[in-house]
Parts: structure tokens; C-alpha cells; sequence
């Protein structure tokens, strides 16, 4: 089938509940930074922006609105410890297996299987729901995110929007 | 494309299920082999790829409605 134009749908969507259209960024560039070590050394942590967090934790605000929160999320985390708040996707099949959204295991099966260095001791929940200020998001918690990437000498990000 | 990541990868399946379905444990590996191999393969910033898999039956934009919801509606 053919992909859903999410753009468009959620124009129509939120119009159709009285909001203004939103303003999307348009990125013109990108930058690219490339490694010089192969996967095999390289040390990997995952963002996941669906509303995921510990059964310790509150959960997130499903309706969430300029919502800046992340959770540091331990590498040794079990699979089954965690909650879905988020009414913007359905996480019913992540419910039964994060591993959809959050692919924690798979991560670890692939440093027990020496096809990348490593993974971070820590992995991020964050910035779900709808985010409209977008400086705030530049100026402040991206780069707040990126000292804390760095703290764990992170080489690689898997952003897993959902 | 608008945010324009240094490297991404579509994958047409279901929000919610980016590395496809629960158990699946061999396309959900594929699917983060794939992405992985991006930070040596891309050699243009802002390289997007089109995974080849298919879901396994329709979907749509989620508005609301569970999939538990929508099969005990049909």
C-alpha cells in the first residue's frame, strides 16, 4: 500500500478540531559526520519520542503539548519494565513487545554479537506529543541532549520517532 | 522529507510498529541492521531510504482508535 501522506493528514486532522495550521520546520541542509571507526567499535544509544517510560516513573502526558521531558533510560533495563502513555500512535503492539518502538534486546543482541562496539549506558525517552517551540527545542534541551550523548561517548543515535 | 535528518530510513509500516510486529525478532534486527549500515553507506547528508517491506494488511492514520478498538468495530 501506499504510505500514508502524514503531513497531510495531520493538517487535516488538527484543522478539523479548530487548531491553526502548524508551522513545520523545513531543514534545507543536513549535516553528516562521518565515522572512521567501523559498527563493530562503535558505541550505540536510542531516542524514542512515543511516550515510553519505567513502571517506576510517571507516565508520560498522552495529549502532550511542548512537552520537554527525557527520561534517561538504563542500558540494563528488562524489556518488560516499561508503560506507553501517548495518544498520538497505537502502541498496542509495543505494549506487548517495546522491543516495536524501543528496540532495547535487539540492541543488545547485536553487541553480544559483535556487530557494533557497544551499547550506552544509557538510552533517552523524550520530546513526544507535539512540540510547537521549536527554539526553545534548538537553543536548549537538543543541545542539553547532545552534552548528555557525550558524557556516554556515544557514536551512533537510533531516533525512533513515533 | 522536512526535518531532514542526516540519515533515515521509511519503513511503511504502522506508527507504532517501526521495526515491525511484536516477536518478529528476525525483521526487527533487519530493520536495525539496515539503519546502522546508513552511517557508513550514506555518503549525502540527508539520504533517505525506502525499506522494502510490506505490512501485512491496510492501515491508516491513527486518530484515536486502538487496534482492539478498530477489530471489535469491523
Amino acid at each position: 500500500m501506499e504510505p500514508i501522506k502524514y503531513v497531510d493528514e495531520l493538517i487535516a486532522h488538527y484543522g478539523s478540531l479548530g487548531f491553526p495550521e502548524y508551522k513545520w520546520t523545513v531543514n534545507d541542509t543536513a549535516p553528516l559526520h562521518r565515522l572512521e571507526k567501523p559498527l563493530s567499535e562503535c558505541v550505540v544509544s536510542i531516542l524514542v519520542s512515543g511516550g515510553v517510560s519505567q513502571c517506576s516513573m510517571p507516565g508520560f502526558d498522552p495529549d502532550a503539548r511542548n512537552d520537554h521531558r527525557l527520561d534517561a533510560i538504563a542500558n540494563e533495563t528488562p524489556e518488560d519494565d516499561f508503560q506507553i502513555h501517548d495518544s498520538y500512535y497505537d502502541h498496542t503492539d509495543a505494549e506487548h513487545d517495546i522491543n516495536c518502538v524501543f528496540p532495547i534486546t535487539r540492541l543488545r543482541e547485536f553487541a553480544d554479537a559483535g556487530e557494533i562496539g557497544g551499547v550506552a549506558a544509557r538510552h533517552w525517552s523524550g520530546f513526544m506529543g507535539r512540540i510547537y517551540n521549536r527554539t526553545k527545542v534548538l537553543e536548549e534541551s537538543a543541545p542539553a541532549f547532545v552534552a548528555k550523548l557525550n558524557e556516554d561517548a556515544v557514536d551512533i543515535l537510533l531516533a525512533v520517532p513515533a | 522529507m522536512q526535518v531532514l535528518p542526516p540519515r533515515s530510513a521509511f519503513v511503511n509500516f504502522p506508527m507504532g510498529n517501526n521495526f515491525g510486529a511484536p516477536g518478529d525478532v528476525e525483521r526487527q534486527s533487519e530493520i536495525m541492521r539496515t539503519a546502522l549500515a546508513m552511517i557508513h553507506e550514506t555518503e549525502q547528508a540527508g539520504r533517505l531510504i525506502d525499506l522494502p517491506y510490506e505490512w501485512s494488511g491496510p492501515f491508516e492514520y491513527f486518530t484515536g482508535r486502538g487496534k482492539n478498538t478498530a477489530e471489535a468495530a469491523s
